[in-house]
This record gives structure tokens, sequence and C-alpha cells, in this order.
């Protein structure tokens, strides 16, 4: 076996880097947290595909207009949408190097996200005291489950911000707290993504249903 | 992967020397406030359309309402995307971009299929419904 | 390799980029078991304190910054050389 492999160009086969050819810390960790948003939005999809195809059985239970709340689902929306709008402004306020700033804007977001599990909470408690549990029917039980893992992102991406803040104000916004803001930002604003499918979804299309 | 094939020798070296050097070449683009309030706009007026759409009851006929604030939501869903989630096809070499259209690709399988095949099971195997006993003798 | 000519690299090596040891992932696979076994089992005590338990070690876990080390260019040379030794010591 002495015949020299070589490439369609003529050039020699290259087993290995020759070139210097460096990851920096935190290269990939933009598109793996992407990757795993997407792998999220699988989770969403299948829920959704639920409450699709079991959303109509009331089972002679309450139905969507007898149990939604539009004005309170406007304002949790108009909640998260503010939300969005102030994590955008830490994240500029970031770029700059103004931490004080960046923490303001987070801890607005924190506020603003925060009203949305809570008017959640109440929304599921009026409904489970009416009597609408989901053991009720298949539209409620898919109802639940839709809803609530979405409010729980939300829980979850709130104790992520005050963990992120507290360690900010540690650290100040050295490179690894850069990249975890940015991660951050990416899912919350995929949170804000999803609530747009299940206002549209779940309230709008429920009440019309 | 190549997304790093920019980094130059130098910017190595000194990523040598500095243990933990900065978020450059991450290929990420940013927002700016310009950017973030025009997506702001346009997500409060594409909400407040649907919802005064259902709650005003402006369109009599809900097979005609539906359709529509359904097109707001993917309008809407399309402007996070552009505004808040900086996607275009240039981030990360491309792969972000390709993992969402692949989710995307999987989404519509798995909601169209399963409302699809569901639908058809409701309609056609409701028991009592096209079997009918003596219709088969 | 060897069949297509493929050279040993006898210089040119760098310091090699290497992520720490952590305990975080064996620690919380091992809270994860308790936490599918309540809940199979509906022992919701120790469903609720190790998912508490999950959570706070997660969370701890985000407090540890010194994740990287650099294996230093002099200790992958004396390793690639040493190897090269011992690959023409056999031929």
């Amino acid at each position: 076996m002495s015949t020299k492999v070589q490439t369609v160009d003529g050039d020699a086969v290259a087993f290995y880097d020759l070139d210097p050819h460096e990851h920096p810390a935190h290269g990939s960790t933009m598109l793996g947290f992407w990757l795993y948003l997407m792998s999220d939005c699988l989770i969403f999809a299948t829920l959704f595909a639920i409450y699709g195809v079991l959303g109509g059985n009331f089972a002679a239970g309450p139905s969507p207009a007898d149990l939604f709340n539009l004005p309170l689902v406007a304002v949790s929306t108009g909640a998260l949408l503010l939300s969005s709008i102030t994590y955008g402004f830490a994240m500029l306020e970031m770029e700059q190097n103004k931490q004080g700033s960046t923490q303001l804007w987070l801890a607005i977001t924190g506020v603003l996200g925060a009203v949305f599990p809570g008017l959640t909470l109440y929304e599921f408690y009026h409904m489970i005291h009416e009597g609408a549990v989901p053991q009720r029917s298949a539209f409620l039980s898919s109802f639940f489950v839709l809803v609530g893992t979405h409010a729980l992102h939300v829980t979850f991406g709130i104790i992520w911000l005050v963990t992120l803040m507290v360690q900010i104000g540690q650290r100040g916004l050295v490179p690894a707290n850069q990249v975890r803001v940015q991660c951050l930002s990416m899912f919350w604003h995929f949170l804000d993504v999803i609530w747009i499918g299940v206002f549209t979804v779940v309230y709008l299309m429920g009440m019309l249903r | 992967m190549s997304t790093n094939d920019h980094v130059t020798p130098a910017h190595a070296a000194q990523a040598h020397a500095h243990p933990n050097p900065g978020v450059a070449g991450d290929g990420h683009s940013h927002g700016t406030r310009k950017s973030y309030l025009t997506g702001f706009v346009l997500s409060v007026i594409l909400t407040a359309i649907p919802f005064w759409l259902v709650m005003g009851n402006v369109i009599a006929d809900s097979m005609i309402t539906t359709p529509v604030i359904m097109a707001f939501g993917v309008a809407q869903i399309l402007v996070h995307m552009i505004y808040f989630l900086h996607m275009n096809t240039k981030s990360e070499g491309g792969w972000t971009m390709m993992a969402a259209i692949f989710t995307i690709i999987v989404v519509v399988i798995a909601l169209s299929g399963s409302l699809w095949v569901m639908y058809h099971l409701n309609t056609n195997m409701m028991p009592g419904h096209t079997m009918d006993p003596a219709s088969l003798m | 390799m060897k069949k297509r000519n493929a050279q040993r690299p006898v210089e040119g090596f760098r310091a090699i980029h290497m992520p720490r040891n952590t305990r975080a992932g064996i620690v919380l696979a091992g809270l994860s078991v308790a936490l599918g076994f309540a809940l199979i089992w509906y022992m919701w005590w120790l469903a609720a304190l190790s998912f508490v338990g999950i959570l706070a070690v997660a969370i701890f876990h985000t407090f540890n910054y010194d994740r990287d080390f650099y294996i230093p260019v002099e200790d992958v040379v004396a390793a690639e050389d040493a190897r090269t030794q011992l690959l023409s010591a056999g031929k």
C-alpha cells in the first residue's frame, strides 16, 4: 500500500488539524442551549397535540367559555410581553458593561415575570374551587398539563433569574455571566413564543368553540 | 463544527494566556434598542387584535375568526423569533436555523398527524356509528 | 491511517483545554433515582425532599465557575515524546 492518497484537488489528505484552531470557552454554549430549547419545543408540541385532540371532550363538564376569564389572560399576556422587552433592555445594558442598570432591568423582568405564574395559580385555584379539576374531563386534563407546564417553565426561569442576579452581584459581568444572561434571554423569549401558541389555541380559540 | 474558523492564531495565543477568553467568536447577533422596540410594538399590535376580535365578538362567524387569530399567532411567533431571539441564517454558522427548521418539521408532523388520525378515529370508529350489526349480515 | 501515509506529528503541540471533574453529575443522578423511586411508590415526603435536593444541587453547581483547565504544553510534549520513543524502539 504505497499509493499516496490525494484529494480531488491534488492536496495530500490531512488527518489532523495542523492550523491552530481554538475553541473559545463558551464558544458552543449558545448553540447547545438553542438545541435544548428546540427539544423543549417538542415537549410543548406533544402537549399541544394532546390538547388539540382532547380539547373538545368536555364529558358534560365545564367548557372553556364557562371557565376562562379573558381579561385575566390579557393581563398575564401583557406582563409576559413587557418582561420580554425589559429583558431586551437588560441585554442592551449588559453589552455596554453597565452592571447596575443591567441588574435593575433584570429585577423588573423578574417582577413582571412573577406576575405570570401568580395569575396562573389564581386561575387554577378558581377553576379547582369550581370543581373544574384535572380529573373532571379530558379537556381539563390536557388544559392543566399544557398551561401548567408552561407556568412551571416560567417559574424555573424566575429561579434562574434570581440566581443569576446573585452571581452578577458577586462576580460582575464576567464573560461566564454574560453567556448565562444570553442563555436566559433565549429561554425567556422562547417561553413568550410558547405562550403565543397557548393564548391563541387554548384561550382565544377555546372561547370560540 | 467550523463556527470558530475565523479565530486567528494571534487570538488563539491570547486565549491561551487567558484561561477564560471573551465571548467573542460565538457568531451570535445581538439586537439594538430600535429592533427590540420594533419587535415589542409589533407584538403588542399582533396580540391586541386577536384579543379584540374574540372579546368584542367582532366577526359573528367563528369559522372565520379562528383562522384569522391563528394567522395572527403565527405572525407574532415570527416577529418574536426575528426581533427577540435574533434568528437568522448566519448565527452559529447556520446551525441554529438548521435546528429550528428540523424542529418545525417534526412539530408540524406531530401536530397535523395527531389531529388528522384522531379526527378520523373519532368520526369513523365511534360505537354504533357505522358498524350496525344488521348491515353486516 | 498508516496505510494512507499519515505521519505521526512530533512537534507543534499545544496546551489541551480540558473540563474539570465535578461531583454534580453523579449527585444529581443519585437524587433522580430517589425521586423516581419516590414518585412510583407514592412516597411524597421523599419525592419532595429529592426534588428540592436536585434544585439545590443544580443551583449550587452554577456557583462553581472554575470548570476548565489546560494541560500544559510541556506535559503534552513529554507524553508524545515518550510515545514516539516507544514506537521507534518497537520497530
